[in-house]
């Protein structure tokens, strides 16, 4: 049983293990997995940021940031913002408030300006 | 649908009363007791003695599940805050807010949560540009996600006069919705061929729309 075990943590691969170790984190703390949540209740979402772009918008700019939970990701949106101190690519990230669809009648979510709470690592 | 709208004034209550004879269940939120007790017997809606501006007093009336927030009452800075709120706290799926002072339209967009953007002076202008342009580009309506419908009316030496549409070469992120002449409504296809005196009705992203406009005038 412990080298069946050990067989098969040695024979995943990486991404799949971060994945893996990803998913169970979020299980743990979050309230809810992303492709669960509803649009318009509130939610407290957690994932890892997977990618984080700057959208220019008339004078100001949007920081928009796609979080993933290892199974589905969300997008949030700071709006009249460049960066946010610790938010980065790889960080872990709660969020909390109401989403709605990314375009209309898009099944992917966005959520607007939420609160949010830096995560460590495990 | 369930509608909410901020600001019992002549404006407010009238889309009340329109969309609640159009039977949609419509709420009406105004601060001032005393204009409730006016209007409540001769306006048939929900009506609540609030404050739009107010986390609190949205959320006790169900902002939480409205399909569309108008932010109707006649000050600028109460209409944007009803619309940031609506969008940001209960992410309602559309917010239309009112323009009362033309220089504030720059201001409403997507940044304070408004969708649609209601400005009786631009509507004015364009319904004037529209009536007096032949061959040049008029903006009808901007919608949500970047595109606008625009309309042109043909000149008798436009380019386009004489040429069917798939000669015309439409470019990418633009389509052409409609062709009105004399009366007639024309579903455009690709060898529907433009007369002087048509007017082309399309649907443009921004980038596009000077390209179609070359195309289509001279």
């Amino acid at each position: 049983m412990g080298i069946r075990s050990l067989i098969a943590r040695l024979s995943t691969s990486v991404e799949e293990d971060d994945a893996q170790r990803l998913r169970a984190f979020c299980a743990q703390r979050g309230q809810i997995p992303i492709s669960e949540i509803a649009p318009r209740t509130e939610v407290t979402a957690v994932g890892q940021i997977s990618s984080i772009r700057i959208v220019p918008h008339k004078d100001s700019s949007w920081l928009e940031v796609t979080m993933s939970d290892g199974d589905d990701s969300l997008v949030v949106m700071w709006t009249g913002r460049r960066s946010i101190a610790g938010v980065a690519p790889g960080r872990r990230l709660a969020v909390k408030g109401r989403a709605l669809p990314l375009a209309p009648g898009s099944r992917r979510l966005k959520m607007l300006n939420p609160a949010y709470e830096l995560l460590g690592k495990d | 649908m369930k509608v909410a709208i901020a600001g019992a004034g002549a404006v407010g209550t009238f889309i009340a009363r329109d969309l609640a004879a159009a039977g949609h269940e419509v709420h009406l939120l105004e601060k001032e007791a005393k204009v409730v007790d006016r209007l409540r017997s001769t306006t048939d809606v929900h009506w609540h003695t609030v404050d739009a501006c107010e986390y609190e007093s949205l959320n006790g009336v169900g902002i939480g599940d409205v399909d569309v927030m108008v932010a109707a009452t006649g000050d600028d800075e109460d209409n944007l805050v009803i619309s940031l709120l609506a969008k940001q706290e209960f992410a309602v799926p559309r917010v239309i807010a009112r323009v009362n002072n033309p220089k504030n339209h720059w201001l409403f967009d997507e940044t304070w949560g408004v969708d649609v953007a209601v400005s009786t002076p631009h509507l004015l202008t364009a319904l004037v540009e529209e009536a007096v342009s032949v061959g040049s580009l008029v903006r009808l309506l901007n919608l949500d996600g970047g595109a606008r419908l625009v309309e042109l009316t043909l000149a008798a030496d436009s380019p386009a006069v004489g040429k069917s549409l798939a000669q015309l070469g439409v470019p990418r992120d633009a389509s052409i919705v409609a062709v009105v002449r004399a009366r007639h409504v024309i579903v455009p296809h690709g060898d529907t061929t433009l007369a002087a005196g048509d007017e082309v009705i399309a649907l443009v992203t921004g980038e596009v729309e000077d390209q179609l406009a070359r195309l289509l005038a001279v």
